[in-house]
């Protein structure tokens, strides 16, 4: 970059100091197509201030309570998926143990039922894994990635 | 108060500490994530989603980095993993910029041609130069934060910006002939 781009730059964000100003406005007075450069960047100027970004569509005053209530959603979902481990695992432990001490139901159906439990962990093992993989190897975000 | 000081607390759970932080980026993460969505309540919804993964991340957060350009990274993350997921929206989300007018109906009938101009120049730009426009001019960033960001130096970010710019020039002196004739 040029010293007169970097000058022309400052000048488009109205950020030229005195000594700078003197020195663009020197360079204008030898070449008039510099002048008519600034002119149309000031005219160009004018119009990108005549934009902003477009509003949201709720409160600011919202933002931060709407936030808040998802964060607290956040720690409730942790708290209970904590639990609902914790409870099935429980559950499941006593289900087995009972299903084995039962003389009552035949071999092949405690068989049954306990293939159908470790078939149902091992499934849902393999999915929450392949699931974590996909997030961890997303080409987005190692794009964004610094 | 200083972001660090902010960032501290919120590592030891202060949810006031962090009420303060996410009200001083609140409009900036917004602005960011309107970039990438075009829309208002998407933007809305992807830059809350980013101050809850922000929030949920910050004990592994580094206090000697700025906070705006991770907080930025995991919006972009965001929106992108979203706009992967809704591909069909891929071709509007290609479109202009999201900016509305700030001026009165009167000065907007008298200059109205001109914005028109300036849109149409907008989203005929490359991603790359929409995005360094948008940084500087509507989410009101400086130069030094736009090179944080993006994760550049701040004398690239000054010349991507003039190139961009003389390449809005062209684009708008083009569009601006073309409706005279």
């Amino acid at each position: 970059m040029s010293r007169e781009e970097e000058l022309k730059s400052k000048y488009f964000d109205k950020n030229l100091s005195e000594e700078e100003k003197k020195e663009l406005k020197e360079l204008a007075s030898k070449d008039k197509k510099t002048w008519d450069e600034l002119k149309e960047m000031d005219n160009l100027k004018e119009v990108i201030d005549m934009l902003e970004p477009v509003n949201p569509d709720r409160e600011w005053e919202e933002y931060w309570s709407s936030l808040y209530n998802k964060l607290e959603r956040g720690i409730g979902w942790i708290i209970f998926s904590i639990g609902a481990i914790l409870t099935l695992t429980f559950l499941g432990f006593q289900f087995i143990k009972n299903l084995i001490r039962d003389s009552q139901i035949a071999l092949y159906a405690k068989c049954g039922f306990i293939a159908l439990l470790i078939g149902f962990i091992i499934l849902f093992v393999s999915v929450a894994r392949e699931r974590l993989t996909l997030m961890k190897s997303d080409k987005y975000s190692k794009e964004v990635k610094r | 108060m200083e972001d660090v000081l902010l960032i501290e607390k919120c590592k030891n759970g202060d949810m006031e500490a962090y009420e303060l932080l996410v009200k001083k980026y609140m409009k900036k993460a917004y602005n960011v994530a309107l970039f990438y969505t075009k829309n208002p309540t998407d933007a809305w919804d992807i830059s809350q989603q980013g101050f809850v993964n922000a929030w949920k991340g910050m004990k592994r957060f580094d206090t000697r980095s700025p906070f705006f350009p991770w907080l930025y990274a995991i919006i972009k993350n965001e929106a992108l993993s979203r706009y992967k997921r809704e591909k069909k929206e891929e071709e509007k989300r290609e479109e202009g910029l999201p900016l509305k007018t700030i001026i009165s109906p009167e000065e907007y009938l008298e200059k109205e041609e001109r914005i028109r101009t300036l849109k149409e120049s907008l989203s005929k730009l490359d991603k790359e130069k929409k995005e360094i426009i948008y940084l500087r001019h509507y989410a009101d960033m400086s130069y030094k934060e736009i090179s944080e960001v993006l994760g550049l130096p701040e004398g690239t970010i000054m010349s991507r910006l003039y190139y961009a710019r003389k390449a809005l020039f062209k684009e708008y002196k083009k569009n601006e002939q073309g409706r005279r004739t």
